[in-house]
């Protein structure tokens, strides 16, 4: 198995989606604290204050989570597109194994990300309170706690990413059935069945959810918000298993 | 070495039969070319063969296991099933590199045979700009990593120029010549002659005939393997005639 995370680890090197991607990531998670330093108090724009730091944090971190989803998903559905699936089955026959080893790679990888991302915003987020002369407190404001969870939750989508490319694939599908249902389905189903709060149960509010610092009446508390990820990635990573060991190449 | 068997081998594909009770063994230590028109069965065959393709019944295996339940594949046989499977914008050495690392198989081997299918200099450019020919010669080079004393090959001859094609005998011959076990599909019934101890034919996944090329030649009492093939394969495929009409 460390073989083939290696080899995973490698083939995520070799290209340069990853690393455009976690430039992409690193750029917007910088920007966001200067422009948010460069507009605070102007025309109705809030001021900064000590837990902005939490909101710099948070803010990159939808994109961060979708960057890696972006990435498990191509790292997946490419192996069918650019045929290198063949010579991996080759390497390793059973299926399950190379499944495991993209799920645990990309999770690794959605990890690392997070932390990037956090030491950026943090940094970056850090010389712009400064220089308006307000106080840093990155132990106050849930900061801590958004520091563990965020990157946990973008692993997690790093492995849904697998598991829908693998899924599926097909990187066209993957990627429009993953829009499909990220600004569709879920917008259309709460209110169709007549159940606002069903937002909650479905994966993107399962993300806010988790990452939320206060939990409204009606909302998930981050726990079960987790667990529903959770059951959402193992039905996911369950079904591609199964399917993988039937479907021919 | 690795024994490769087929035992009353099937895959169908709806009302069609791609292969039909194959069954055969190349004998080990020598260049088998498995021969048949196109959408005789070959590929099909050697798919499932690898664990590509599922039977519809009977059994592909090697030293008596299918593909999937081999410990280290990679060094009991190398496969070229396409030359169209290296990422495009991954270098040569690259593509290598994450096969090698995969199989745990030392990284100065990947120089090696890319030094063995002259791809050295091209090591660093990437797959997606290589021409036809260079693919296949990293696809060889891939089969070649983990130094397999059995080799299948599915038509390792397409898009080669005729010195390509030159040099992949000369190979195919030296590899045989370290005692490693070949077995080569291909249309190119010609350049095959030239190459092969044995021979297998197929016609609509069906085996014709499965012996030496020097034997069949004096039974047929025929100079060429092209006419022999023909011969062999015409009646199957009148008989096939009558029983549609």
């Amino acid at each position: 198995m460390r073989s083939l995370i290696a080899a995973e680890l490698l083939k995520l090197r070799t290209t340069r989606m990853l690393a455009v991607c976690v430039g992409v990531v690193a750029l917007f998670a910088a920007a966001l604290p200067i422009f948010s330093g460069a507009v605070a108090g102007r025309r109705g724009e809030p001021t900064l204050v000590p837990s902005s730091l939490a909101d710099f944090l948070h803010a990159p971190a939808q994109l961060t989570g979708g960057v890696v989803l972006l990435v498990g998903l191509l790292a997946a559905a490419g192996e069918f597109r650019h045929r290198t699936i063949f010579p991996a089955r080759l390497e390793e026959p059973r299926t399950t194994r190379l499944l495991a080893a993209k799920l645990i790679t990309l999770a690794a990888v959605g990890l690392v990300v997070g932390i990037a991302m956090e030491a950026v915003a943090t940094l970056a987020g850090t010389i712009v309170l400064a220089r308006h002369h307000i106080a840093v407190e990155p132990l106050a404001h849930g900061i801590p706690r958004l520091a563990v969870i965020l990157p946990a939750v973008i692993a997690l989508q790093g492995i849904l990413g697998v598991a829908i490319g693998a899924l599926l694939r097909n990187t066209a599908a993957a990627i429009g059935a993953t829009l499909v249902w990220a600004f569709i389905i879920e917008g259309i189903l709460p209110v169709v069945t007549n159940q606002p709060h069903l937002t909650n149960w479905l994966p993107s509010g399962a993300i806010r959810e988790i990452t939320s610092n206060h939990t409204p009446a009606g909302q998930l508390v981050p726990v079960a918000a987790a667990a529903v990820l959770l059951a959402y990635s193992a039905v996911l990573v369950t079904a591609t298993a199964i399917l993988d060991r039937s479907r021919e190449i | 070495m690795a024994q490769i068997e087929f035992h009353e081998l099937t895959k169908r594909y709806g009302q069609v039969i791609a292969v039909d009770r194959l069954t055969l063994s190349p004998r080990p230590g020598r260049i088998t070319g498995f021969v048949g028109a196109n959408g005789a069965g070959k590929t099909t065959t050697i798919r499932m063969l690898l664990g590509l393709t599922r039977p519809s019944s009977g059994t592909a295996t090697i030293d008596g296991r299918p593909y999937a339940e081999l410990r280290d594949p990679l060094r009991s046989i190398g496969a070229m099933v396409d030359p169209n499977v290296f990422h495009p914008r991954r270098t040569g050495r690259n593509a290598l590199r994450v096969i090698a690392r995969a199989a745990d198989i030392p990284e100065a081997r990947v120089d090696h045979v890319l030094a063995l299918v002259g791809l050295t200099n091209a090591a660093r450019r990437r797959a997606g700009g290589y021409s036809t020919g260079m693919r296949q010669r990293l696809a060889l080079a891939a089969a070649l990593l983990g130094d397999p004393d059995t080799l299948v090959l599915d038509e390792p001859a397409n898009g080669l120029d005729p010195e390509g094609v030159h040099w992949l005998r000369g190979l195919i011959k030296s590899l045989a010549a370290d005692g490693r076990t070949v077995f080569v599909s291909s249309h190119l019934l010609a350049e095959l002659a030239q190459t092969i101890d044995d021979v297998v034919i197929i016609a609509q996944g069906r085996l014709i005939t499965h012996e030496p090329v020097s034997g069949l030649l004096a039974r047929a009492d025929s100079a060429s393997l092209e006419d022999v093939y023909l011969e062999l394969t015409q009646s199957l495929t009148d008989s096939r005639i009558k029983e549609t009409s």
